[in-house]
């Protein structure tokens, strides 16, 4: 039975010892092993409950069986107590089992050694209390009960050794560490304890807490000895490990090199943390030597993880020690280090830590020395701080934007604004290559703000930046198209565009900003502006003209003016050069040009209608009036109406050109095309092309094209004058032309028209010349009947008071002339025979006859017309004539040719009287004649030889005759 | 078809008027033409040649419509109109052009815009003058006499020019103002005692005037070649008759030069009538009196 138990108790222990170091990887086999060890210690407990009343050893044994229960059941609670997801109860709580076991187990000691005071195992069950006092209790009876069990241990027992270790533990934790050292002294002596080494070891830290460091220091020395003893266990790491803390205590650091170099393959993890123990203690150049001996040791070993775990400890020793310099030196090796592949995150990632660290210290001096002194910056400082942020930059790959940002905002601190800029612009490349442009960081954001603070701050010159600028526009606005920042931002770019003549990026830039910010018309409408303010400065009409194109189809809602106003530009522009070439002479050539652009359907209406009226305007210069009037109708067919009406004074000059031309078919048809397309609306030059219209027509002897015209007038409501006017020309034309027939269809076309009796006037001055040129030409019939006309006219309105004489005066010449011609000379008395009375009154009657005659005919002469007064004489001396005619042929009848010679003596006496008056009638009308310049036919008469002249229809044919003057009066 | 056209042809010869041909008033030698340096009218081709020839452009353009080619006479003074638009001078040719073609209302019409570009300008004396005398030209042919007239005075008034005065002389005679014709006779003929019609016109005034001894000796004055032209035979044979010399009245007739103008022809065929039966009635009295003679003897 007692067998059984042992070996119980064997696998038991094994099995706590496999649980207790168990790998933590291997947690399923823990597991089990706890179960195990579980079960089998209750299988014992229970084997020995079963034997019954228990005498102490069996006791004893239930005391220690329960004690490593308690382990079992603090591993089981620890487990709950950490995988409790809320702990609403005190950690006790967790652990009361394990409590009353161990309570238990306490009362079950102290119990065996009341019950059993003799019992050669009390000073273990001391020991065992004193233990569980210490693991599982307060341990403020730990003390207590290593003592009892070194007073109760019996000789020779080697619980003496276990209870002095532990006391000297206990003093060791406790730090009394004076009677620690006593204790140890004891239990050093037993080189037969395997934790021999382990009590040297800790017995020397006890001696390095009191000071005794060459004690310690021999300790550790002999434990580290000892620990190649396969009998001990092995301190060797520990003391290896602690050396580091003995060395620097003892201010031994050579030593400790020394020793580390002797004794340990790579001592470097030594060495550094000798360095830092050394640093710790202020001893710059210990801790120096010790890096110094670490990183040759390091790179000797080809340990470059080493090397860099050195430089990174180097950083935090530089910076404490202040020694900058080094640290620079330093950060630059880690630098130069980063690129090989054994620096590992963690180092790379405190590398950065601790540069950046010191960076930001440095930077906060730098502006701050600036704020508060205003004193200048140092430039060397400067360019650590940036070399730093580079040196970061490479460290920290994924960042390095973050420090190129830096970099810029610590240039900008110092107003170094160019070289500020360029950081930021590194900052935003490697931003945009890193991430996609959708997914625009914070960090992107305070780069792009700070670079445009930078550039809208006063001492940045934009235009010496330009390239800069530019680049933080043009990635914020791709970045953030819409954006408080961006819509200022497309404005100013497109401007610096436009500036420096890249107009295909200002209107990519347009473009983006339309397509973001459809509502911004008028901002928009000014830079558009400017883009076609640039194409009007270098002359190019071809995009001018796209442009125009999509103003005329809305594009921005531009005003018509301006429309308008760049239609006229692009008209120019396009123009320039054929109106160059026309200057210079090459007309055919300007010609040509228009005539393209008039067919080139790239171009607006309007310029199609000025090219065509420019070509009308050279061919015009060149006197081709006939393609002149044909571009003319084809530029008209292109204006609009507006345009048209403007055209107009232009137009009219064109007009009257043609006339001066030659061509007045041409000029009228103009005119009349203009009167027609405004026929109802007023304007200036109306009443020019209305009577240009008539004019023109008739000086091109095209009547009845004028007459049309002139009917035009009323339509287009022309003034009554004006209209009277053109109607007084057609009647002056008519009657120059002896139109008659057409004269009065004309006539009688205006009869009843409103304003006949303002033509009255004229209608009837051309009909009395027309009167009297019927007369001069012996056209009978016509004049009878213009003399009705006029006799009926004379009732009419409108006629002056001297027509109205002038047609009496005519109808009273009539009447003169049928008086006259019935004025026949008869002489009675001289049939069969001479009867001198009767004779003498009928020559009487005759005389009177021919005086009432003269009478009636003095009348018609003071009224003064001259054909009237002519004709007056002519019928006068006629008659005279005629009756001296009869006289003369009077023979008196039966009478002898005395009688017969005294008759003819008194009638020739007579006769020379009538002679004597015709021919003062004769020299009158001669006077009259030369006096008033009369030119009539009717002149002939009073000459000398008249008859003759008369009889031979002779004519002098002044027309054939007469000469133009046109020599200019130069030649000889 | 050629016959056809033939007929055509004459047919329109009948029915066009006096106003379609014109007297061969053409002058050779510049010493005999009083209006040489006022008037391209009475130039013959040699002379019109020299003028081409020098370097006067609006010049040779009125010359060429005084040689009958008057749309490429207008068509050189179209050209011109850029350099010569305020020379009224310019203006009173292409007046002339028109004129020379019987469009008289575009002659009319220049020559007004030429007397108007010359008020405006007044550089000379002759500025526009010229061209108030061809206006006065254009109303004669439309038969305005008095504005005719008062066209000529003006143009005399206003210039140097001795060409109104001669169609003044002219118009004059047209219209039996005999002593006003004299008057400027006597001053064109104390200028220019060689020029054709001058001494013409002259002898004319006398003609009907009933002076036709003096009128006689005027037309002795005139070159032979100038005689036979139309107008002069004619007036001449009407002088000879009148004076008797009726077989020289006769052969005056039948060396004039061939007319197609009518009022001369009629003229000249009613005189030619009269002087037949002049000279048959003398034969009969001469072989009456021959008998008569004859018995008496």
């Amino acid at each position: 039975m007692n067998n059984q138990i042992y070996i119980l108790t064997f696998f038991v222990i094994l099995l706590i010892k496999n649980i207790v170091f168990a790998d933590n990887n291997n947690i399923q086999n823990a597991k089990e092993r706890w179960t195990t060890l579980n079960s089998l210690i209750l299988k014992e407990e229970k084997a020995i409950k079963q034997r019954g009343s228990l005498g102490p050893k069996l006791q004893y044994r239930l005391l220690e069986l329960k004690s490593e229960k308690i382990r079992l059941m603090i591993e089981k609670e620890n487990e709950q107590f950490l995988n409790a997801k809320k702990r609403n109860h005190p950690k006790s709580w967790y652990f009361k089992k394990s409590k009353k076991v161990f309570n238990t187990v306490k009362r079950m000691g102290l119990k065996i050694i009341s019950k059993y005071p003799k019992f050669n195992k009390t000073a273990r069950i001391y020991y065992t209390l004193a233990l569980n006092e210490r693991d599982y209790g307060d341990d403020k009876d730990t003390e207590y009960y290593l003592k009892l069990s070194l007073k109760h241990a019996q000789k020779h027992d080697k619980i003496i050794h276990n209870a002095k270790a532990s006391l000297a533990e206990y003093y060791y934790n406790n730090k009394n560490y004076i009677l620690a050292v006593k204790y140890y002294n004891d239990v050093i002596k037993n080189k037969e304890d395997d934790w021999y080494t382990r009590h040297l070891f800790n017995q020397a830290w006890c001696l390095l807490k009191i000071n005794q460091m060459d004690k310690a220091l021999n300790n550790l020395e002999i434990s580290f000895k000892e620990s190649s003893n396969p009998r001990y266990i092995s301190m060797r790491e520990q003391i290896l490990e602690s050396f580091v803390v003995f060395f620097v205590h003892g201010k031994k650091i050579r030593e400790g090199i020394i020793f580390y170099k002797d004794n340990v393959i790579d001592p470097t993890d030594y060495l550094i943390s000798m360095a830092k123990k050394t640093a710790h203690k202020g001893l710059f150049k210990d801790t120096k030597a010790v890096l110094s001996k670490a990183l040759d040791n390091a790179k000797a070993l080809k340990r470059t993880k080493k090397v860099i775990e050195i430089r990174l400890n180097e950083l935090d020793i530089y910076r404490n020690f202040k020694k900058f310099k080094l640290y620079f030196k330093t950060a630059v090796e880690l630098n130069i280090l980063s690129f090989k592949k054994e620096m590992t995150a963690i180092q790379r990632s405190e590398a950065v830590n601790k540069i950046s660290s010191l960076v930001g210290y440095l930077q906060i001096r730098l502006t701050g020395n600036l704020k508060l002194n205003n004193k200048s910056y140092e430039d060397k400082k400067l360019e650590k701080i940036i070399s730093y942020f580079k040196i970061l930059a490479n460290l920290d790959k994924i960042n390095k934007e973050k420090y190129y940002y830096y970099i810029g905002e610590t240039f900008y601190s110092v107003k170094k604004y160019k070289e500020s800029a360029t950081a930021y612009t590194e900052a935003i490349n490697i931003s945009i290559n890193k991430r996609s442009i959708r997914d625009p960081s914070t960090l992107q954001e305070k780069i792009f703000k700070s670079f445009l603070s930078l550039i809208g701050s006063t001492g940045f010159d934009k235009k010496l930046n330009l390239k800069n600028t530019i680049f933080v526009y043009e990635n914020h606005i791709q970045i953030w198209p819409v954006n408080r920042t961006s819509k200022k931002i497309y404005g100013r770019l497109f401007n610096l565009y436009i500036e420096k003549k890249e107009i295909q990026k200002a209107l990519v830039v347009f473009n983006k900003y339309k397509k973001h910010y459809k509502n911004e018309k008028t901002h928009q409408k000014a830079l558009y502006t400017r883009i076609m303010d640039h194409y009007i400065s270098i002359k190019d009409s071809e995009n001018l003209s796209e442009c125009i194109t999509k103003l005329q189809k809305g594009y921005l809602n531009f005003n018509k003016s301006y429309l308008e106003k760049s239609i006229a530009i692009l008209g120019s522009l396009l123009f320039n050069k054929y109106q160059s070439l026309d200057l210079n002479g090459n007309k055919v050539m300007a010609i040509e040009g228009y005539q393209n652009l008039f067919q080139d359907k790239r171009y607006p209406n309007k310029i199609h209608a000025q090219s065509a009226y420019n070509a009308a305007l050279i061919y015009l210069d060149l006197a081709d009036t006939k393609n002149a009037y044909k571009w003319i109708n084809r530029s008209l067919i292109k204006h609009s109406p507006k345009d048209k009406q403007y055209l107009i004074p232009r137009l009219s000059i064109i007009v009257k050109e043609l006339a001066l031309l030659q061509d007045f078919k041409r000029s009228a048809l103009l005119a009349s095309k203009l009167l027609n397309d405004f026929c109802s609306i007023n304007y200036n030059e109306k009443n020019m092309l209305y009577n240009l219209t008539v004019h023109h027509q008739l000086v091109d002897n095209n009547y009845h094209a004028a007459l049309i015209n002139f009917k035009r007038g009323k339509k287009c409501q022309l003034s009554q004058n004006v209209i009277i006017q053109n109607g007084e020309n057609i009647i002056q034309f008519l009657k120059e032309q002896r139109l008659y027939k057409s004269f009065f269809k004309f006539y009688n076309s205006i009869e009843k028209s409103s304003y006949f009796n303002f033509l009255a006037k004229s209608v009837l001055t051309s009909m009395i010349d027309i009167y009297w040129d019927t007369q001069n030409t012996n056209q009978i019939k016509l004049g009878k009947k213009v003399k009705k006309q006029l006799i009926r006219l004379s009732n009419k309105k409108g006629i002056s008071r001297e027509q109205y004489q002038m047609i009496n005066d005519i109808k009273n010449f009539d009447k003169f002339l049928i008086y006259s011609n019935s004025i026949s000379f008869e002489f009675k008395g001289n049939k069969k025979r001479f009867h001198e009375k009767e004779f003498n009154l009928s020559l009487e009657d005759n005389l009177k006859k021919l005086q009432n005659l003269s009478i009636e005919a003095e009348k018609l002469i003071l009224k003064g017309h001259k054909e009237l007064i002519l004709g007056t004489y002519i019928v006068l001396n006629n008659k005279y004539y005629e009756l001296m005619d009869k006289i003369s042929n009077i023979t008196p009848a039966f009478f002898n040719e005395d009688f017969k010679k005294g008759f003819r003596i008194a009638m020739t006496s007579l006769i020379n009287n009538l002679e004597t008056k015709a021919h003062a009638y004769r020299i009158n009308a001669k006077a009259i004649i030369y006096r008033n310049d009369i030119l009539s036919f009717k002149n002939f008469t009073f000459l000398k030889d008249h008859n003759f002249i008369k009889k031979i229809k002779y004519k002098y044919l002044a027309s054939k005759l007469i000469s133009t003057a046109d020599t200019e009066g130069v030649l000889k | 078809m050629i016959k056809f056209i033939g007929l055509i042809f004459f047919i329109s010869l009948l029915s066009s008027s006096c106003s379609n041909f014109k007297l061969k008033t053409i002058i050779e030698n510049k010493k005999n033409d009083l209006l040489a340096g006022e008037s391209f009218l009475r130039y013959s081709t040699k002379r019109f040649e020299l003028v081409q020839s020098r370097d006067n452009s609006i010049q040779r353009a009125v010359t060429f419509c005084h040689q009958g080619k008057i749309s490429y006479g207008l068509s050189l003074l179209k050209k011109q109109i850029k350099k010569e638009r305020n020379n009224p001078i310019y203006w009173n040719h292409i007046g002339t052009c028109h004129y020379l073609n019987d469009d008289l209302p575009k002659a009319k019409y220049f020559f007004n815009i030429s007397i108007s570009k010359g008020v405006k300008a007044r550089t000379t004396l002759t500025s526009f003058s010229p061209a108030l005398n061809n206006l006065g030209l254009v109303y004669m042919k439309l038969r305005a006499y008095d504005l005719a007239l008062s066209s000529l005075k003006k143009a005399d008034s206003e210039g140097t020019l001795l060409t109104p005065k001669f169609n003044m002389l002219q118009l004059y005679i047209k219209f039996a103002q005999l002593k006003k014709a004299k008057e400027l006779s006597d001053f064109l003929y104390s200028k220019a005692p060689q020029d054709i019609d001058v001494i013409s016109s002259r002898a004319t005034i006398y003609l009907l005037k009933g002076k036709y001894k003096i009128a006689k000796k005027y037309y002795e004055k005139v070159n032979r070649k100038y005689l036979e032209r139309e107008d002069i035979s004619g007036q001449y044979a009407i002088v000879l008759f009148k004076l008797g010399f009726l077989e020289k009245a006769k052969k005056m007739l039948q060396n004039g030069q061939y007319t197609m103008i009518k009022p001369i022809k009629v003229m000249r065929d009613g005189l030619s009538i009269i002087i037949e039966r002049k000279l048959e009635l003398l034969k009969d009295s001469k072989y009456s009196e021959g008998i008569l003679a004859n018995k008496r003897s």
